[in-house]
């Protein structure tokens, strides 16, 4: 079997990578420092990816293969949602979405000493940052951080918490802000923390923005950057009206003056259904015809 | 019974190293953390992952790597005939086996210890060649999970019929009482994983 | 797999109350339905049905046997399901076998009839060849490949297909049989089919009570946090084939007729949407 040519780095770098591509030789790179970061390792003279996804590069000489899935592997300083699950005497046990439970210590509050340990019962969201990460031990937790004191951290309170893949978390954390949170931001108020295990909690003022947020920031990981902002102001169109009988009315006045695009139609189209009125769809369906 | 006519074509229209045609699909399964559905002509398997997660059963907890754990099972309908009992027969049990002990040379079991990783293989349909394409399909959803792996096995049969080697059997040619072996490789660092001959 | 948090309960509770769901759906919203028909060519007839994240298949074997001797003038047919263990790790080994005879037993009321035959959705008396000698066998296998709540529906909807997409071979009965013989000699035909009438077949509406409100069509997350489910299957005419309660509460007569004829309603709906499903994943499996 003829072995691939693994050249300069340059051949690699923003493609996607499969477990088992070697895509560094080291000894073609004498007399330089490289730095490997997640889903690389080193045999020999030869990096190889160890996990499916882009090969990224960051200059001057850092690696690392970026790639997006459901569960979390524990790195240190990262800000995560848990669960509680359990409360030992000195520590809570704390579901994070990795291979094992996480400890969070009693005293890991701001001011918490032995006299006023918080209650945490079984099933409260909490956002924590990760202080101890070693693989084969459980992730050590805190509510603090690195000074000591409570910044955000702590339980959530109402609100609704979705899970998604950590790649979509990386997304609505990075900075430019993402372009969904932006959207959203501009014409609803909302809270939202975003855990790097693939945990998102949105609270807002009533349960229907709540889902509308939750659902436009799910559905955005399969989106490209223009249909966000179409999906985001179609949502828009959605809570500022009374139903879906309105938005429907609005969207045939609309139609009349060809102001709105077919790709809106179809979202909405898609989404109200046949059943909620029969003679609107007939009336729909021979103006999109006409299109 | 002639299996290759003397044009050189099998049963099937296919040349004697022509595989079946091949399909693949990540993500089948909404709930599990990697899985893939992978066909080789008429059989088809469906492989989901969960892992790697808390150890369910602390007794066979491994201290210094993952626990790898598989189940291999077979559809009611999946065969020509009504199959009764899905899996825990000795043909089931011994597949697992042979999955699991494939998938663990390729997966970095060393950087998760004290943890789990179940894959859960179902063969919708049998048409020859199962063991190949459970491994295959053990491997995408391996590697849609993002569990850390040396490299992907892939997998193929092969068998001895009519005086020529046939790639990639199909149930009538499996059945026909010649040699065949199974083989499973890791193509980028060209190691062979698995190695098997039934006859 | 962790429970849901406090919050979570809470807003599922709230948001049921307030008719919105954590997806958007009203409570008597069905998710969006996908059929795909002949996914497994070997099977006589077969469909894969997908509501949401729950996953399921359904195939159809038909094969030649003896009729009962209590009712020699019909046909047999058995469902048996199967929890695949890539739904749930649960399901691994024997975990899934509680799970799967509750469904095989809720399917097998719903869609069979009575001991007799009698009010079955399937018209056992087509499936007979020769009157107390051979009829057609009909295996009905499900297998849940990813479950995320309201397995009754999908798995009842499955079988509708899969039973719309069946062929049974002609069968010609050898004329030199004679009337003692024990097995008629008979041909089966590897080119005619005759297409099975699923008109009849009733489909399953599940309605998941959670706080003082029901859901049809739940996903796990709802079904967690259910207090009790009412199945009622419903056939095209509006009549009753089946009902089964589960769940530890108890119901209030009153809410059971409720239930009932808010299932029928909403059966309407589900039977028009899966015919029209069906007949456009017959038709693209024709095309293709």
């Amino acid at each position: 079997m003829a072995k691939e040519q693994f050249g300069s780095p340059a051949t690699f770098i923003d493609q996607l990578v499969v477990p088992g591509d070697v895509v560094l030789d080291l000894s073609n790179m004498a007399n330089q420092t490289i730095k490997l970061g997640g889903g690389l390792r080193q045999e020999s003279d030869a990096i190889s990816v160890t996990k499916a996804g882009k090969f990224r590069l960051s200059k001057p000489n850092k690696y690392w293969v970026e790639s997006s899935q459901k569960r979390y592997v524990p790195c240190v300083g990262d800000s995560i949602l848990g669960i509680v699950v359990d409360s030992k005497a000195d520590n809570f046990l704390v579901d994070i979405k990795g291979p094992a439970l996480a400890f969070l210590p009693v005293l890991a509050f701001e001011g918490g000493t032995r006299r006023n340990i918080p209650k945490f019962e079984a099933g409260t969201l909490l956002y924590v940052r990760v202080v101890k990460a070693n693989p084969g031990m459980n992730a050590e937790l805190s509510c603090t951080d690195a000074s000591g004191k409570a910044a955000e951290f702590g339980p959530l309170k109402d609100g609704y918490m979705f899970e998604c893949s950590t790649g979509l978390s990386r997304t609505l954390l990075s900075s430019p802000p993402c372009t969904v949170l932006e959207a959203l931001g501009k014409k609803i108020s909302f809270e939202v923390a975003v855990g790097l295990n693939g945990r998102v909690w949105v609270n807002a003022a009533s349960p229907s923005t709540v889902i509308i947020t939750a659902n436009a920031i799910m559905k955005s990981e399969s989106l490209s950057v223009e249909s966000d902002l179409n999906l985001c102001a179609w949502m828009e169109d959605i809570c500022s009206s009374c139903g879906v009988m309105e938005t429907l009315k609005l969207l045939l006045f609309n139609l009349q003056f060809g102001e709105i695009s077919f790709t809106r139609i179809l979202n909405l189209w898609s989404c109200v259904r046949i059943e909620y009125c029969s003679w609107f769809s007939i009336s729909i369906f021979s103006r999109t015809g006409e299109i | 019974m002639e299996f290759v006519s003397p044009e050189g074509l099998r049963l099937d229209g296919r040349r004697p190293t022509e595989m079946r045609q091949i399909r693949a699909e990540l993500g089948a399964v909404a709930k599990a953390d990697g899985s893939a559905v992978f066909e080789m002509g008429n059989t088809k398997v469906v492989a989901a992952v969960y892992g790697p997660r808390e150890v369910q059963n602390r007794s066979q907890q491994l201290s210094d790597q993952a626990l790898v754990r598989c189940e291999y099972s077979m559809a009611n309908f999946s065969t020509g005939d009504r199959m009764r009992k899905p899996k825990g027969d000795r043909r089931s049990t011994e597949i697992s086996l042979v999955i699991r002990q494939t998938m663990e040379a390729c997966i970095m079991t060393h950087l998760m210890p004290r943890s789990q990783i179940d894959i859960f293989v179902q063969v919708l349909q049998a048409d020859g060649g199962t063991r190949s394409a459970c491994i295959n399909a053990a491997s995408l959803a391996l590697a849609d999970a993002g569990i850390p792996m040396r490299d992907l096995v892939t997998s193929c049969s092969s068998g001895y019929l009519n005086s020529t080697p046939l790639l990639d059997l199909n149930y009538v040619e499996d059945s026909a009482g010649g040699p065949d072996v199974t083989v499973g490789i890791l193509p980028k660092l060209d190691r062979v994983t698995l190695l098997q001959r039934i006859s | 797999m962790v429970g849901l948090s406090l919050g979570e309960k809470h807003f599922i509770h709230g948001g049921i109350a307030q008719d919105l769901r954590s997806d958007g759906r009203k409570r008597l919203t069905y998710r969006p339905i996908y059929v795909e028909t002949g996914v497994i060519p070997q099977a006589n007839g077969s469909a894969r049905v997908r509501m949401g994240g729950t996953d399921v298949i359904a195939t159809v074997k038909a094969e030649l046997g003896r009729p009962s001797q209590l009712q020699p003038d019909k046909g047999k047919v058995s469902i048996h399901i199967d929890c695949s263990s890539t739904a749930e790790p649960v399901f691994e080994g024997r975990g899934g076998e509680e799970l799967s005879t509750e469904l095989s037993v809720s399917l097998q009321r719903s869609l069979l009839g009575g001991k007799s035959g009698s009010g079955a959705g399937i018209d056992l008396s087509s499936l007979v060849v020769v009157e107390g000698k051979i009829c057609w066998d009909l295996y009905i296998d499900g297998l849940v490949v990813c479950s995320d709540g309201n397995l009754l529906d999908a798995l009842g909807a499955a079988i509708k297909a899969a039973l719309s997409n069946t062929g049974i071979p002609r069968v010609q009965v050898a004329s030199s049989a004679s009337g003692d013989e024990d097995q008629p000699e008979v041909d089966i035909s590897d080119e005619e089919f005759l297409q099975f009438d699923t008109s009849g077949v009733p489909v399953i509406v599940t309605l998941t009570k959670v706080g003082k409100h029901y859901i049809a069509d739940a996903t796990a997350e709802e079904e967690s946090q259910m207090s009790s489910a009412v199945s009622i299957s419903v056939n095209r005419k509006g009549h009753i084939c089946g009902l089964t309660k589960r769940g530890g509460a108890g119901l209030d007569p009153s809410i059971i007729l409720d239930m009932i004829s808010v299932a029928k309603h909403v059966s309407e709906k589900l039977m028009n949407k899966l015919d029209s499903e069906i007949a456009a994943a017959e038709a693209s499996e024709d095309e293709s």
